[in-house]
């Protein structure tokens, strides 16, 4: 007999299960179960926890690319969530402060449904009629002329190199592939073959070369190693976090220090030496910052 | 150069966004920067097919406004400072709890790492795994480091709760 006529939604079998623990069969895919009669010949009352059986799940089927706390995460409301046992946990960590709003915020929770139901993707083909809007709010929230949409951090970062690199050659005049970018160590961009090719994390780092060429690694938050560094004429970008989160926290100690790199490297010598301070900004490095 | 101008020279060239900017519901992320260095991009030489969709586009809108409405920045920088007073007084009261540092409300605790009475290492993990039994989740980033980094529109009562179950589990851990 075909496999097909075999299985069927679990949501429809479950019904005739009794209350109590639940029946899994080890051979199927999780998502459909025997029939009655077959789930009690073939399988075994499952007298894990819910929590277990989660993780046992994730651990046979998931890659082991992360190390999890063993908490089974259910459902979520502000700065609180839950696990699958029901207990309650404050979110401490907010999914790499991703969730900064909170979860589930309501106001997020409604634009998601509105939207989704109206309209999701169209691809760049064509415009759509929220981009502009959100461009704009953007941009001026920002304070800057033009955004670029990406999805991922590392793909906004991948973006940000690409947008440097071509900057220095198109307005630096770097020589062709040549361009270098100067970036700090204990840097965490993303997971990238080019974001790791700049990590100083062995752990990034090990066993994914060839690495994209062109980064150069300064001590964070040091002003000399900066300014020594950025004497190469081929240096398009400076590319730095304003607080090392992945490092483990560190913010640099003379507060937010693009601003400080800047004027120590542009402007404010310019400035000092009685020149158009636009004069030269095509020959300044393009400061790039990550938050 | 005038006031504006300044201004301008003081933030960087680019900036990249990402994590909050859709608050957890769907990965959304930006790159802004000024004509002169975004315009070296032209059509068919950068792109996403998922990049600026409308369901992303709609919800950094309304993940922006949140962040402004509800003073999320402020709330951090107020917040962020009774935290980091809080876990000083568990640097000062316990050896092995090293130092507090951060900004607002994304800050770290450095602990160094013991070992139990039957030969056991304990390590930030070990701390991490008594604040879930005290309900409160983190991660550590080192053997040595524990990031706090709740969600901004948490509560000063919130807060305070927080710092009593942290150092409940550090008493614990000791």
């Amino acid at each position: 007999m075909p496999l097909r006529n075999l299985v069927r939604p679990v949501n429809k079998s479950i019904r005739i299960l009794p209350p109590g623990p639940v029946f899994l069969s080890a051979a199927l895919d999780p998502v459909y179960c025997a029939p009655f009669h077959q789930i009690m010949q073939e399988s075994r009352i499952d007298q894990r926890t819910k929590t277990q059986r989660a993780i046992a799940l994730e651990e046979q089927f998931g890659a082991h690319n992360y190390h999890p706390l063993p908490v089974v995460l259910d459902s979520g409301k502000g700065v609180f969530v839950w696990d699958v046992e029901g207990k309650r946990y404050y979110d401490f960590l907010s999914a790499y402060s991703a969730v900064n709003q909170g979860h589930c915020h309501p106001r997020l929770v409604k634009v998601m449904q509105e939207q989704a139901a109206r309209m999701t993707l169209t691809s760049r083909a064509f415009y759509n009629s929220v981009l502009g809007e959100y461009a704009q709010v953007l941009c001026e929230t920002f304070g800057y002329e033009k955004m670029l949409p990406m999805n991922t951090g590392a793909e906004a970062v991948e973006t940000a190199l690409k947008m440097a690199r071509k900057w220095g050659y198109e307005k630096k005049g770097i020589p062709k592939d040549r361009a270098k970018i100067i970036v700090c160590e204990g840097n965490f961009h993303g997971r990238t073959i080019s974001i790791v090719s700049m990590s100083t994390d062995p752990d990034s780092q090990g066993g994914f070369g060839p690495f994209t060429p062109g980064f150069e690694v300064i001590p964070y938050d040091d002003l000399a190693a900066l300014e020594k560094a950025l004497a190469d004429p081929n240096v398009c970008a400076f590319l730095v976090e304003p607080i090392q989160g992945e490092k483990g926290v560190f913010t640099p100690c003379g507060g937010l220090h693009p601003a400080r790199y800047r004027f120590m490297q542009g402007e404010e010598r310019a400035l000092h030496r009685g020149r158009d301070p636009n004069g030269d900004r095509a020959n300044r490095p393009s400061f790039v910052q990550r938050g | 150069m005038d006031d504006a101008e300044r201004d301008k020279a003081k933030r960087p060239d680019v900036v990249i966004l990402a994590k909050a900017l859709s608050g957890g519901m769907y990965p959304v992320s930006a790159v802004l920067a000024d004509h002169e260095v975004m315009d070296v991009f032209t059509p068919g030489t950068h792109g996403s097919t998922y990049g600026g969709n409308p369901l992303g586009a709609k919800l950094a809108v309304e993940a922006l406004a949140i962040v402004k409405d509800e003073k999320l920045v402020e709330n951090a920088e107020r917040l962020g400072r009774i935290f980091r007073a809080e876990m000083q007084k568990l640097v000062d009261g316990y050896d092995f709890v090293k130092k507090v540092r951060g900004k607002g409300l994304l800050n770290a605790l450095i602990i160094e790492p013991r070992t139990a009475v039957d030969g056991a290492p304990k390590t930030a993990w070990e701390l991490c795994l008594l604040l879930r039994d005290n309900g409160l989740l983190a991660k550590p980033t080192h053997g040595d480091i524990i990031r706090f980094a709740p969600p901004l529109v948490i509560t000063e009562e919130q807060v305070m709760e927080c710092c009593s179950i942290i150092a409940l589990s550090v008493k614990q851990f000791a």
